[in-house]
């Protein structure tokens, strides 16, 4: 049975559909793609009730998003953004009542993905999961003026939270820790960001001698690859899973969410880690998700927030 | 021959992923069997001259837990391959590259044809693209693949289908893209299909190819 008509989108500006991507399929050349921010993705699907990794959101990049809700429901705004409920200005990082014929307009302005997400929102899937991977092709849409969401509205969920220290602990997005490769001496100097994308963010540095023709080998998200150019990439969620550039590092996965926060034109540095302060980061940021999805519960009769 | 192997190295690639370098294919394949059979819960993807080990978050033990495993057997060489499956790809050899290519290997395009539908190649890695899969000739070759490079620049779009060779390997494009290899044919096949919840791509890892003439249309 298809769904109702939960909401009609008014207005998108650089939007897809995405969630926690498709992990289990690199053996078959399937990027993971999905949700750009991790952490800001799960907390959005967190905050309206859904099952994280395997929920819907709309990953707005840059621009405006405006909806129309055709049902009540709850909906959830975390990430960089002004939230506008029929007028009236609201907060991001909380589980929001919507009732029908109210608009919506979340307006970004920040660093970094927004994310959306409508409890009862339904999203087919393609291999698994609903994410757009923008390179390849495969599953997802782009949001666009007129698109509709279908589902069951769910107006029971409200949540919120305070943003967890922990999370704030990261050094800033100009500085971002790697696993290096061989040697570190490329880590020491600055590099700018030349143009950022889902499947990979270019930086500016010194022309360097690399060698140009490398077998290609297989690689992973995070990877920074150096090519003859001058250029180091960042490869995204959506970027290849095999790659014929030196690999002089790799990002440790506490620090991936802040590449999707770095904007054109910032000078950023690379900090050589190991792997065991790699994972001890990784943990606490693991411990501050924790508490968010504990107060991100169903919580029935509380009030509409405003 | 016990003094002929060597533990391959095993180095990191980020905090959750360590790269296992090795000698050969052969050695390759084994090591994949070995590792998947005693670190099941670890996502393993193979490289041309690697294996890189995936879990799913941060891990300090993964580059020991890896290296136990190597160190503990070495290479079983006595490992029985299982039967590989063999796919069979009909191709139109019309590519565009066919002439170059036969200059390239001084041979004619006639020989190049008969070569590569007589050579046996081996899925070595996917990637690149979904359903992409890097072929290696194995056994006897009549034509020496390896001599031929890529193409100096690439295509920007290369048509979906495209068998291509190069740099001692042979593909078909799943899908139109951008590509630098030589294009001697094109096959009907479809190599990914996204609504194949089951088995999305034709090729997997292992797998050996036989291509051939397509009948022609009668």
């Amino acid at each position: 049975m298809t769904p109702p008509v939960l909401c009609v989108i008014d207005e998108a500006g650089l939007a897809t559909v995405q969630d926690g991507g498709r992990p289990s399929l690199a053996g078959l050349g399937v990027p993971r793609s999905g949700a750009w921010h991790r952490s800001r993705y799960r907390t959005a699907a967190a905050l309206v009730g859904a099952d994280h990794d395997q929920s819907a959101a709309v990953e707005l990049l840059a621009g405006r998003l405006a909806l129309t809700l055709r049902q009540a429901t709850a909906l959830a705004v975390v990430g960089p953004a002004d939230v506008r409920v029929h007028g009236e200005e609201l907060p991001t990082d909380t589980a929001l009542h919507v009732s029908a014929g109210q608009h919506v307009t979340v307006v970004h302005g920040g660093a970094g993905p927004v994310y959306v997400t409508v409890a009862g929102w339904q999203e087919p899937r393609t291999l698994g999961s609903c994410s757009t991977d923008t390179f390849s092709g495969i599953g997802g849409r782009v949001i666009g003026h007129g698109d509709v969401l279908l589902g069951w509205g769910d107006s029971g969920q409200v949540g919120s939270f305070a943003r967890p220290a922990a999370a704030t602990t990261s050094p800033s997005a100009s500085t971002l820790r790697v696993i290096a490769s061989g040697d570190a001496d490329w880590c020491t100097q600055e590099w700018a960001v030349a143009a950022t994308a889902r499947s990979g963010t270019r930086l500016a540095g010194p022309v360097r001698e690399v060698s140009s023709a490398l077998p290609s080998r297989p690689t992973i998200v995070g990877a920074v690859q150096l090519t003859p150019a001058g250029e180091a990439i960042i490869l995204g969620p959506d970027g290849g899973l095999t790659g014929g550039y030196a690999t002089c590092g790799v990002l440790i996965t506490a620090d991936l969410d802040l590449v999707s926060e770095l904007a054109v034109g910032v000078s950023i540095r690379f900090v050589p880690v190991d792997v065991a302060e790699a994972s001890r980061a990784f943990e606490a940021q693991g411990s501050a998700e924790g508490r968010l999805v504990v107060r991100a519960g169903r919580l029935g009769q509380e009030p509409a927030p405003g | 021959m016990l003094g002929d192997l060597v533990t391959p190295t095993v180095e990191w690639l980020g905090d959750r992923a360590v790269l296992v370098c090795v000698a050969d294919p052969q050695e390759r394949e084994g090591l994949h069997r070995m590792l998947a059979e005693a670190l099941p819960a670890l996502l393993i993807r193979r490289g041309l001259r690697e294996l890189l080990v995936e879990s799913e978050t941060p891990s300090p033990a993964l580059r020991s837990d890896v290296e136990r495993v190597l160190e503990a057997d070495l290479v079983p060489q006595d490992v029985a391959s299982p039967t590989s499956r063999v796919v069979h790809l009909p191709v139109h050899y019309d590519g565009t590259d066919l002439p170059l290519v036969a200059d390239l290997l001084r041979c004619s395009t006639q020989d190049v044809v008969r070569a590569h539908g007589e050579q046996a190649w081996r899925v070595a890695m996917m990637g690149f693209a979904p359903g992409f899969g890097y072929l290696e000739p194995v056994g006897a070759s009549t034509l020496d693949w390896g001599s031929l490079p890529r193409r100096e620049s690439p295509r920007p779009r290369v048509p979906r289908g495209s068998v291509a060779i190069a740099a001692g390997m042979s593909a078909v494009y799943p899908q139109e893209m951008p590509g630098g290899w030589h294009l001697i044919g094109v096959t009907a096949v479809t190599m990914f299909d996204v609504l194949d919840e089951d088995r999305p791509a034709v090729l997997s890892p292992g797998d050996v190819v036989r291509f051939g003439p397509a009948q022609e249309p009668s």
